[in-house]
């Protein structure tokens, strides 16, 4: 009798470890899903500017909300934000000829300041597809209101004005 | 006319005081360029936002022995080798502790090797700073005494 009793305990208890496991490969398998976004320009200007090293400054207007409303997810979906490109353009074209380089970073008032892309030297094309920071994850930036863009530059010669427009293309994991 | 005088100096001397003590509370002494105690370097010191960064705005050599300009090719990051030296952001993320009189929090990068140090600045004088990186405890670091570069 006391036999049947422990064969019957440990089957219940098999079973219970069975579903657990079941349950446990259910939550896992619910993978991390991926898609690619666009932002649209961001314009980052300075004038007064001299020959040699100096630093533009202007807003990261990526609207979080609106790049996860566009492919259908919601916000609070949304794990991780990665680069996968950024490209830069120097307005008006005629000047491009003048800068250098470029390093474009990212700071807010609670996040330290860290370099999202760079490109050194400049190519002939209109628009500079930069080298990106592949490891920055940049989902806490798109949160933080204070976000901002900053773009060091060297330049050949002195400028008066000159403004550049970057675009984004960002990696969103979401479950 | 003579009590009038000495009136308005008295309150002239009054603003000039509350000016300097509001200036040197904000932190903004800071803001300037500096020239490291090697002097192969100067460091110009801006304040974004509410933060401190120091970039690289001369180099004593600014190219290599190809001619090319000197870039930041010990970085761990493969990707971010070809930015160039000069202009380069060393100094980042320090915020004003008023109370200490101190910039604190933020980092130090030596291209020299491609590592980045916790790093804090001390004033010494208005004319020169004691820049402290350091790993973990602040014992285990080295200070560099930088001085401020001035208009002639």
């Amino acid at each position: 009798m006391k036999i049947n009793k422990n064969i019957h305990m440990k089957k219940n208890t098999n079973i219970l470890l069975f579903s657990l496991v079941h349950i446990m490969l259910f939550f896992s398998c619910q993978q991390s899903k991926e898609v690619i976004v666009y932002t649209s320009k961001m314009t980052v200007s300075g004038d007064f500017l001299f020959e040699g090293p100096n630093t533009l400054q202007g807003g990261f207007n990526a609207d979080l909300v609106a790049l996860a409303e566009q492919e259908e997810i919601d916000e609070s979906q949304i794990t991780a934000v990665y680069l996968v490109g950024i490209q830069l353009a120097v307005s008006p074209d005629s000047l491009q000829q003048t800068v250098e380089s470029a390093l474009v970073q990212l700071v807010s008032d609670d996040l330290s300041l860290e370099t999202a892309g760079t490109i050194n030297p400049f190519t002939s094309e209109s628009s500079q597809t930069l080298s990106i920071n592949t490891d920055l994850d940049i989902l806490p930036y798109l949160k933080d209101a204070s976000t901002q863009l900053i773009v060091d530059v060297n330049l050949s010669g002195d400028l008066d004005e000159v403004s550049t427009h970057i675009t984004f293309e960002f990696s969103i994991t979401y479950k | 006319m003579k009590k009038n005088l000495i009136i308005n100096l008295v309150f002239s001397t009054c603003l000039l005081w509350l000016g300097t003590d509001v200036f040197a509370k904000g932190g903004d002494d800071l803001v300037g360029i500096w020239k490291p105690s090697n002097g192969l370097s100067m460091v110009k010191i801006e304040k974004i936002g509410n933060k401190y960064y120091g970039r690289v705005v001369w180099l004593q050599e600014a190219n290599d022995q190809a001619g090319n300009l000197r870039t930041d090719i010990n970085n761990p990051d493969e990707s971010l080798r070809s930015t160039p030296l000069r202009g380069y952001r060393l100094l980042k993320d320090f915020v004003y502790d008023e109370e200490e009189n101190t910039w604190i929090e933020g980092t130090i990068y030596d291209p020299n090797n491609g590592s980045t140090y916790n790093c804090n600045i001390v004033p010494t004088d208005e004319n020169t700073i004691e820049v402290r990186g350091y790993i973990g405890a602040t014992v285990f670091g080295r200070t560099d005494v930088w001085t401020k570069m001035k208009k002639k």
